[in-house]
């Protein structure tokens, strides 16, 4: 009934209110073909939500590319719900919703069993967690860089050694999350020059941009790469296992927006 | 005359029959002739003999998107069907629906000869219907004039049905996943009165609040957190100095490790024999003095040839002498003011430093 009443108010909204409630709309109709058992349907319903999700009048959340790539998941594509995860956590890197549903699609991306060509094509491993970055320790790295230097004061004042390796201690700690903010904004600039791109179906990696040029691995589909160059209608890619090579360009999606 | 002329006719009903074998003819013995390069078709495929018969055998024709199928050109009839190059399917534009990758190919000898190629294809969308017309160009060398023997045939296109690919079954998919997106999540919280107040006070003096946004300020935002604490704590020191001269002084006496020192067993054990071993190692670490002396004359002596002030030596040597009194004294005694003593001449000595 909430949903009719939206309906009727919704041709004089805002094009953000009409995708917003179009998108709410097309998942609620999903869910209940699913619920029939009607999946081809349900699947069309989801991925027209989705749709909705990702147009460029809603304001850009985590919150709303996590619902899109529960919304794509559902239609059962894979790599653009893993795109959409991605792009969340762009925008909130510490948003615990997006990490485990893009840690679930990851898992489900079938890599080759061997374990060295798995690692050749897996992603790009993370060395520094998400949580100790000033965007969200900002509270806490402030409060201790302001201890630290009233520590340092105090001991310049005394010259009591404990205050010393007190004021040192409370910056150290100031340092953990602005290293961690300077891993990001490192990692947001390489995503900036050289986006992620997830391979939308099952592809050769090719040595040169033409289908006559022999194929290195097979890539699967959700496979992770970053795009290198992009020449005649083929990208450039390269692995997490760094492994370099070509795929046509209708075989991947950005995981960024592209303006 | 009469052989002459049925020489001709032979050779005109030859070639009225095309794909006619002689008797006894066997299609693998069937000699090809070279081709010829003027009047070549851009799209010959390098078959030569023939006539040939091409035809796709896909499997399965029903599939999803993105599913693949293996398709086989099969071409049968005689020529030189063994030594022809695979026709590159991928770079037909009727293909590009489809991804294409090149598989095996066999050459199967018999009556008549044929040779399959194997693809593996996948339909990129549901709009794919079919596998199209296959263009298939050969030269046949029993066609007269050679410029004529270029032959095309066609293989049938095959009927696919494409679906979208299904949605995972239920229990695959987590129970968070299935969670509808709420309108606080799409359009953020809704503002509370008094903001939106604000923005129509504001609107009416032609300012957008959601204009307002933080980035302009945000860099000097991050400089002052910066910059700010630790000026508020040089301001602070250079006021504590100014109000408390003494305490700063004993804080730079400290800056000395030497002195630090001195002051910390001064302050820890101000007996005698402490605070006369304190001094005596003080001025070895900080002016010099040399292990050997040990007296107060000695020190005295060996402080003034070093170059240290007279007031400096003097001072010393009377502290260490009053050391020796309380510790070598005939009856017991103390002096509760010599610890004191001799951590305010440290201090002074490290003022004039």
């Amino acid at each position: 009934v909430n949903f009719a009443w939206l309906l009727l108010l919704v041709p004089g909204q805002t094009a953000a209110v009409q995708d917003g409630v179009a998108a709410q709309l097309a998942f609620s109709r999903g869910m209940l073909l699913r619920a029939d058992g009607r999946a081809h349907d349900a699947a069309a319903a989801f991925r027209r939500a989705a749709e909705r999700l990702e147009s460029d009048s809603l304001p850009p959340s985590a919150a709303v590319c996590y619902r899109a790539g529960n919304a794509w998941f559902l239609a059962g594509d894979l790599p653009r719900a893993i795109a959409a995860y991605r792009r969340g956590l762009g925008l909130d890197p510490t948003d615990v919703d997006v990490r485990s549903a893009f840690a679930y699609a990851r898992g489900q991306v079938q890599y080759p069993p061997a374990e060295e060509l798995s690692r050749l094509l897996r992603p790009e491993r993370e060395f520094w967690a998400a949580w100790p970055t000033l965007h969200s320790a900002g509270g806490y790295a402030f409060a201790s860089y302001v201890a630290g230097c009233l520590a340092l004061t105090v001991w310049r004042m005394s010259r009591r050694r404990w205050l010393l390796v007190a004021g040192l201690v409370f910056l150290a700690i100031t340092a953990v999350p602005a290293v961690g903010s300077g891993i990001q904004w490192r990692n947001a600039r390489r995503d900036a020059a050289e986006p992620v791109v997830v391979i939308i179906r099952d592809v050769p990696l090719r040595v040169g941009n033409g289908a006559d040029y022999p194929s290195k691995h097979d890539l699967p589909r959700g496979c992770e790469a970053r795009r290198m160059f992009e020449r005649g209608g083929w990208v450039q890619i390269e692995t997490g296992g760094g492994a370099i090579g070509w795929v046509p360009a209708d075989a991947v999606v950005m995981s960024v927006r592209e303006t | 005359l009469v052989s002459f002329v049925m020489q001709w006719i032979t050779l005109i009903a030859l070639m009225g029959e095309p794909g006619a074998l002689g008797p006894g003819e066997s299609p693998g013995a069937n000699a090809p002739g070279s081709p010829p390069i003027v009047g070549q078709p851009v799209d010959f495929s390098g078959a030569v003999g023939g006539p040939f018969v091409v035809q796709w055998i896909a499997a399965p024709t029903e599939l999803t998107t993105e599913q693949p199928l293996t398709l086989t050109l099969r071409i049968t009839g005689p020529g030189n069907l063994a030594a022809m190059p695979r026709p590159a399917l991928g770079k037909l534009d009727s293909f590009r629906s489809f991804a294409v990758e090149d598989l095996d190919d066999r050459f199967v000898p018999g009556d008549p000869p044929r040779r399959e190629f194997r693809y593996r294809l996948r339909p990129r969308s549901v709009a794919v219907t079919e596998i199209p017309r296959f263009k298939f160009v050969y030269f046949n060398p029993r066609i007269a004039p050679p410029s004529r023997g270029y032959q095309t045939t066609y293989a049938d296109p095959v009927a696919l049905t494409v679906n979208p690919r299904s949605s995972p079954l239920p229990a695959d998919v987590p129970a968070w996943m299935l969670e509808p997106p709420t309108t606080d999540e799409l359009f953020g919280p809704p503002r509370p009165l008094w903001r939106r107040g604000l923005d129509r006070l504001l609107a009416v003096i032609g300012v957008d609040t959601d204009e307002l946004a933080p980035e302009s300020g945000r860099w000097f935002a991050a400089v002052a957190v910066v910059i700010v604490p630790p000026l508020g704590c040089v301001a602070w020191l250079l006021v504590w100095r100014r109000r408390h001269p003494d305490a700063a002084r004993l804080a730079a006496g400290r800056r000395s490790r030497a002195a630090a020192a001195a002051l910390r067993a001064f302050a820890r054990s101000p007996d005698a024999e402490a605070v006369a071993s304190a001094l005596i190692e003080y001025l070895r670490d900080r002016h010099g003095l040399p292990p050997l002396a040990t007296t107060p004359g000695e020190i005295v002596n060996k402080l003034t040839t070093g170059g240290c002030p007279a007031p400096l030596a003097t001072t010393a040597a009377e502290l260490l002498r009053r050391c020796d009194a309380v510790r070598f004294g005939p009856a017991p005694a103390t002096d509760p003011a010599l610890a004191a003593d001799a951590a305010k001449a440290v201090l002074d000595w490290e003022a004039a430093a």
